[in-house]
């Protein structure tokens, strides 16, 4: 197996420590860019539960923009961080009471929920403020983001994925 | 493409591509349709009260009951790229302390293939109409629009707002009777 | 890859599933032209019926299709065009001209790892 690595002069190994940097940055660039372009500080996110279903499902890839001179409205499906949760919630807006930009109340719920994000967020906050909103559903791609639905659920597999994905990308050559 | 499993990798990823190019012919081909369907909404026997609430500022907020007619067709509406609509009805207004409010007093999830012409008769609101602050009563301005998120199999997830929208003025005293 | 089958145990090494050279050809140009009209026939009844479901089960029964096509090395589609390997230089002088060189192609089919690779 390693019979590959053998055959290879210096020239070819640093090629393919090369090719491998170029995978790993090129996914980076695009997701950086993906952040300029949506204002967003995660553009795409994949539904992990079943709170907005029927709408989305697990697994479903959601694309999504923070545009701040768009306020925030009832009927937005924002994604919104909460205090002590490390994983950001895809929920509906269903009340908004609005000072001004950017001292605005707001209240969300999941469609399949049934009652309202109170009891999700952090403890004494009753209303969500703009700066929570990381961003809002303008995009649904189903099914793509079920391979890490896969992952998540089985994190050994994502390990041994990830070393055969290395492994592949390092001895491939390149013909 | 020399041994079976470079043809069932190379195959699969064809596949792929092929679902993923008709989904995406499919999203083109509804992307410029016009979504937006007319509606009717009457509202009645609002009563505002004025009541405890520990989520406003002042602890003191008004509440206002209600019940509405609506009548609406989303037929046309759902083409192949369609899964779902989501049907919700606002109330929306301006106030001493807020430039802006919007509540939602009423949602529906309204699937395809389901009964998709409403005709309701004397609803009651789903959540409550809750002010933030004491600026219901006496209001003359607070509008009803009905609006609802298309929700596609893949693609642009669009807000639509119906043509029409109705402006009631709010009742001048505090209702004291128990809300029926 | 070829490092790994070499791996395995001999037995499983016999049941190999290699395609000629002109077998990959065909094999690759089958399905692509296979599915690309599985997807425009599809996106074309899913208009007409309004149910993208429909088309996506085309094309999924499109591929289905084409993989008990492509999959199986079928000797009649894609083993028509073995590669004849020259005899070594030093063989061939000792022995006649006449030397009979489908035997000794088969001979080298076995040990694959000098093949040139040229193929994705």
């Amino acid at each position: 197996m390693f019979s590959e690595i053998r055959q290879m002069n210096v020239r070819q190994l640093l090629y393919q420590c090369l090719n491998f940097a170029m995978v790993v940055s090129s996914a980076l660039m695009i997701w950086k860019g993906m952040m300029v372009l949506t204002g967003s500080d995660s553009p795409v996110v994949v539904v992990l539960s079943g709170s907005m279903e029927p709408a989305f499902h697990r697994g479903d890839l959601l694309l999504l923009t923070n545009d701040h001179e768009d306020p925030v409205r009832v009927g937005d499906i924002t994604v919104f961080k909460v205090e002590g949760r490390e994983i950001p919630i895809v929920h509906r807006v269903i009340k908004v009471h609005e000072k001004n930009a950017e001292d605005t109340k707001i209240l969300t719920k999941g469609d399949n929920n049934q009652v309202d994000d109170r009891g999700l967020y952090a403890p004494g906050q009753l209303w969500l403020s703009r700066s929570d909103v990381v961003g809002r559903t303008k995009g649904l791609l189903p099914y793509v983001g079920m391979v890490t639905i896969i992952m998540n659920d089985y994190p050994k597999l994502k390990y041994a994925v990830l070393a055969f994905l290395g492994l592949f990308v390092l001895l491939h050559k390149e013909n | 493409m020399h041994n079976v499993l470079s043809r069932a990798n190379a195959l699969l990823a064809f596949t792929l591509w092929v679902m993923a190019a008709v989904t995406a012919a499919c999203f083109l081909s509804t992307v410029f349709l016009d979504y937006t369907v007319p509606s009717q909404i009457t509202v009645k026997d609002i009563k505002v009260r004025s009541i405890v609430d520990y989520a406003t500022d002042d602890q003191q907020a008004d509440l206002a009951t209600l019940s509405f007619n609506l009548k609406v067709d989303f037929t046309r509406i759902f083409n192949w790229n369609v899964k779902q609509l989501f049907v919700y009805l606002v109330a929306e207004y301006k106030s001493k302390v807020n430039e802006v409010n919007q509540v939602v007093l009423w949602d529906r999830i309204v699937e395809r293939g389901e009964r998709v012409v409403m005709d309701e008769i004397g609803v009651k609101t789903k959540y409550y109409f809750l002010d933030d602050g004491t600026n219901l009563l006496k209001h003359d301005n607070v509008t009803f629009v009905l609006r609802y998120n298309v929700i596609p199999n893949a693609g642009y997830l669009r807000l639509v707002q119906s043509t029409n929208q109705i402006v009631v003025p709010f009742p001048t005293t505090y209702s004291t009777t128990r809300r029926s | 890859m070829d490092g790994m089958i070499a791996m395995l145990p001999a037995p499983l090494q016999k049941l190999s599933s290699h395609i000629d050279f002109q077998g990959q050809k065909v094999a690759e140009r089958t399905y692509q032209v296979i599915l690309t009209i599985a997807g425009i026939v599809g996106f074309f009844v899913g208009f007409w019926t309004q149910q993208l479901s429909y088309a996506i089960h085309i094309v999924m029964g499109a591929s289905a299709f084409t993989a008990l096509i492509i999959l199986p090395p079928w000797p009649f589609l894609f083993r028509k065009n073995p590669i004849v390997w020259q005899v070594p230089t030093e063989e061939q002088e000792e022995t006649s001209s006449a030397s009979p060189p489908a035997e000794s192609s088969a001979k080298k089919d076995d040990k694959k790892k000098k093949e040139p690779k040229k193929t994705k």
